[in-house]
């Protein structure tokens, strides 16, 4: 079992993918989610059967899970950069911004606590490819974001 | 391929070079880390700039040639599907 974060996380929105939707609909209906009334009210409104809702709601848990997985690798990917770095240097939080498709790092500094914003792109192709140039972008951008800018150059100085 | 993350090897042309005579005078090659790129150009932090995150825009019509290390990556992800929550 994988030790809990020693970050915040916050996902508050997010979309199920197409293999989430194909996965929630093979499921069978004795494996859906329950609904609540209120739910039951809403998939009325939208002339949707409850099964075609609690498929919809599990297609929500699903997607809800995969970016809560990723806002955990991301933090651990961070904390092995900041580790790297001088004592003072923690990571605090993980936020999805679900309006702007980005990534919102809190990150605790030895002089203040500072918010670096990463984009969704840079993200996922640093934690999909795993390469390490796309790592290597992906530790360039925070070190930017706290102003770190000589530790990006040190190897050319 | 976005560029935006990665430190980059600029070949100036001649209207690049005297954009950034001030900053970077007689330069041919200008390496520098892209912050972001857009329509315009690429913003570009050089330590030859004041401040750590100040930034410089190089023009797409300002340098011939980008130099950079590379390594596929995995193919672009599928559209997201349903209502957002």
């Amino acid at each position: 079992m994988q030790d809990a974060p020693k970050f915040e996380i916050h996902v508050p929105g997010f979309y199920g993918s197409v293999d989430e939707a194909r996965q929630a609909k093979g499921m069978p209906v004795s494996e859906l989610p329950p609904i609540s009334e209120e739910e039951h009210a809403i998939a009325r409104k939208f002339e949707m059967s409850d099964e075609d809702y609690r498929r919809e709601k599990l297609v929500e848990i699903f997607g809800r899970q995969r970016m809560e997985a990723r806002a955990i690798a991301l933090g651990k990917q961070v904390e092995e950069i900041l580790s790297a770095l001088e004592p003072g240097y923690r990571l605090a939080s993980v936020t999805w911004n679900f309006d702007t498709s980005s990534w919102r790092l809190g990150i605790e500094t030895p002089q203040e606590k500072q918010n670096v914003v990463l984009s969704w792109e840079l993200v996922a192709d640093a934690m999909d490819s795993q390469t390490r140039s796309e790592l290597q972008r992906l530790r360039n951008m925070v070190l930017f974001g706290l102003g770190r800018r000589d530790l990006i150059f040190e190897k050319r100085q | 391929m976005n560029l935006a993350g990665s430190t980059v090897s600029f070949h100036l042309l001649p209207q690049g070079r005297e954009a950034l005579q001030g900053i970077v005078p007689g330069k041919d090659v200008l390496e520098g880390f892209v912050v972001q790129e857009d329509h315009l150009g690429v913003w570009l932090s050089l330590p030859e700039l004041k401040s750590p995150k100040e930034v410089v825009l190089l023009k797409w019509e300002q340098f011939s040639t980008a130099i950079l290390e590379y390594e596929p990556k995995a193919p672009a992800q599928r559209s997201p599907v349903g209502f957002g929550h």
